[in-house]
């Protein structure tokens, strides 16, 4: 196979996985929660440290990807629960979020490097047989675009609709004497697990760092803002028409430029189209 | 006996220089939060100012003109940031200032001008510590009267009404934001512009790992945790923020991690600010909701 097709598939999934936790959270919390970056860094983290000390890549993921969902579990359980019952609007929540979130960074941050971790760590790749593949790569792929198939399949059972229901309108879900709390926090387990794997998956191919739950943010937002947060479907369609362009840049011109062209592109789409392309984004 | 002199001498002027550092990036961030967003690209202003300082130190062989070089290179990118966040707002405005970080970083990294990841250090003067305490506490005094005259103005009015609610200015002021917002940044570059010069001249050295997003979210956590109201208590967080790292390293406390005990106990007073925050927050907008019903 073409290494740019290849690159594209396996950046795809990973950046489809990215893009439909950050969807997930988004549309339940309904404001840019910065706290996102915190799970996805997290998970990044732990997946390097936990594939450092074991022979298997796959553990780390696994690791990198429980830690996500508990933390999402945690978090959107709580400030769902928090924002229907206390009246908390959303720009205060945004604050409250911000501001913890940039604290918790801060003492991640502080512990790890207490803890030895040196500010950029990665995982020396082990080649694998199969078309130059290398474990995490191949890693990556499977698990992302695996974890891509089980939502699709979770969309259409009694959960899945409940899940609709709940992200199209939680004021409407909780007047209807449903439990917000629960769905909430299954809302959050799949999100923060989505986003854990992505987090996990990008400090295996790339590198671990302080800044890479941000970049990883700054990435996923990109299929948010083209296609909208409405449709999971759409969202993957982004991503990988996003992924496709990066690997392109990326083969044709180098790292450098396009990680250029990703954050310019960003700016551009945030400053000619705040609410999306397609108008859905809600602007914060 | 005189060498002890010039050790505490060397120690008070270095605690001074970065203290005035953080005092100007926190004041530039003080001036930002009114829109109702945190910026995280201080120190990309910061950096471009140190780097621009750095470079013209080298060509023109003049303090003066170097320090004019590196304010207007900042005051230009503030302005052209500006003209960015005229167009968006709160979390969308955060992660635009997370991308031009990000942008600065990897420019710096990679450009031959700036010396990649070795940074620069040619040309740059070396100073003794009374000319550096001097040149802090004239920044320090021009810094805090612009600021000051800032927030009289109806520029920083303006721009605090439009962070507060954008569509209610939009209904009831006939001026547009865009004006105020550039000023603002205008005076964002100066600041920062300032503390990037003293960044500059205390460590000799302009490398990326100096200008990172790290130090972008603690001149945010200043603000965060003091407010942007009273300059006393801007100097008070700066003083914590700034000097706290070589108080740790002066007591041995922090030789080799010194950043990392500075993360852990801002990122313990962040928390415990936001928990304690919290039910006041809370008290606040149940008391408008209430209000608002009878």
């Amino acid at each position: 196979m073409n290494a740019w097709a290849l690159d594209a598939f396996i950046i795809g999934g990973l950046l489809s996985v990215a893009a439909v936790g950050l969807a997930l959270h988004l549309r339940l919390v309904r404001f840019f929660d910065l706290s996102w970056a915190l799970w996805a860094m997290s998970a990044g983290l732990l997946g390097v440290y936990v594939a450092r000390r074991s022979p298997s890549v796959v553990l780390a993921v696994l690791m990198g990807t429980l830690l996500g969902a508990t933390l999402g579990a945690l978090e959107d359980g709580l400030i769902l629960r928090k924002a229907l019952t206390s009246f908390i609007p959303p720009d205060v929540l945004e604050r409250f979020s911000f501001a913890a979130a940039l604290a918790i960074y801060l003492a991640i941050v502080s512990t790890t490097e207490l803890l030895g971790f040196r500010d950029q760590e990665f995982v020396q790749a082990r080649p694998w047989s199969w078309h130059g593949l290398s474990d995490p790569q191949l890693t990556t792929a499977v698990s992302c675009w695996s974890a891509l198939l089980i939502c699709a399949a979770i969309r259409t059972t009694r959960l899945g609709i409940k899940i609709r229901a709940l992200l199209d309108s939680p004021s409407a879900y909780a007047q209807l004497g449903f439990s917000v709390s629960l769905p909430s926090a299954i809302v959050g387990l799949i999100a923060g697990g989505l986003t854990g794997l992505a987090g996990a998956c990008f400090g295996l191919l790339y590198l671990a760092h302080y800044s890479m739950g941000l970049a990883l943010m700054l990435l996923a937002v990109i299929p948010c803002l083209l296609l909208g947060l409405q449709s999971s479907f759409r969202t993957v369609i982004a991503a990988v028409l996003t992924s496709a362009a990066i690997a392109g840049i990326r083969y044709r011109l180098g790292y450098t430029a396009s990680e250029y062209v990703i954050y310019s592109l960003i700016l551009f789409l945030l400053i000619l189209r705040p609410r999306g392309l397609r108008g859905h984004v809600r602007e914060v | 006996m005189i060498s002890q002199l010039n050790a505490i001498a060397g120690l008070l002027s270095t605690w001074i220089t970065y203290f005035a550092a953080f005092y100007c990036a926190a004041l530039g961030c003080g001036v930002l939060v009114r829109r109702g967003f945190l910026p995280l690209h201080l120190s990309a202003v910061t950096g471009i100012s140190a780097y621009a300082f750095a470079a013209s130190c080298g060509h023109f062989h003049s303090f003066p003109a170097a320090v004019a070089v590196a304010l207007s290179t900042s005051a230009v990118f503030s302005l052209f940031v500006g003209s960015i966040f005229s167009r968006v707002r709160a979390a969308s405005a955060a992660l635009a200032s997370i991308a031009i970080q990000l942008i600065f970083e990897e420019h710096v990294r990679t450009a031959s001008w700036t010396g990649g990841s070795q940074g620069l250090w040619q040309g740059i003067p070396a100073m003794s510590p009374f000319q550096r305490v001097v040149l802090a506490a004239v920044l320090l005094a021009i810094c805090s009267q612009l600021y000051r005259l800032f927030g009289h103005t109806t520029a920083a009015r303006r721009i605090t009404a439009d962070g507060l609610s954008g569509k209610f200015y939009q209904s009831v002021s006939v001026h547009s934001a865009v004006v105020p917002i550039l000023v603002a940044n205008l005076l964002v570059g100066l600041l920062g512009g300032c503390a990037g010069i003293l960044l500059a001249l205390q460590i000799g050295l302009v490398a990326p790992a100096t200008f990172s997003l790290y130090f972008s979210i603690l001149y945010v956590s200043v603000i965060l945790l003091v407010g942007y109201a009273n300059l006393a208590s801007i100097a008070f967080g700066s003083f914590i923020l700034g000097v706290l790292p070589e108080v740790l390293r002066f007591t041995g406390l922090g030789t080799v991690n010194r950043s990392a005990w500075q993360g852990l106990i801002v990122g313990a007073l962040l928390l415990s600010f936001v928990v304690l925050q919290l039910p006041r927050w809370n008290l606040r907008t149940s008391a408008v909701l209430t209000r608002g019903k009878s």
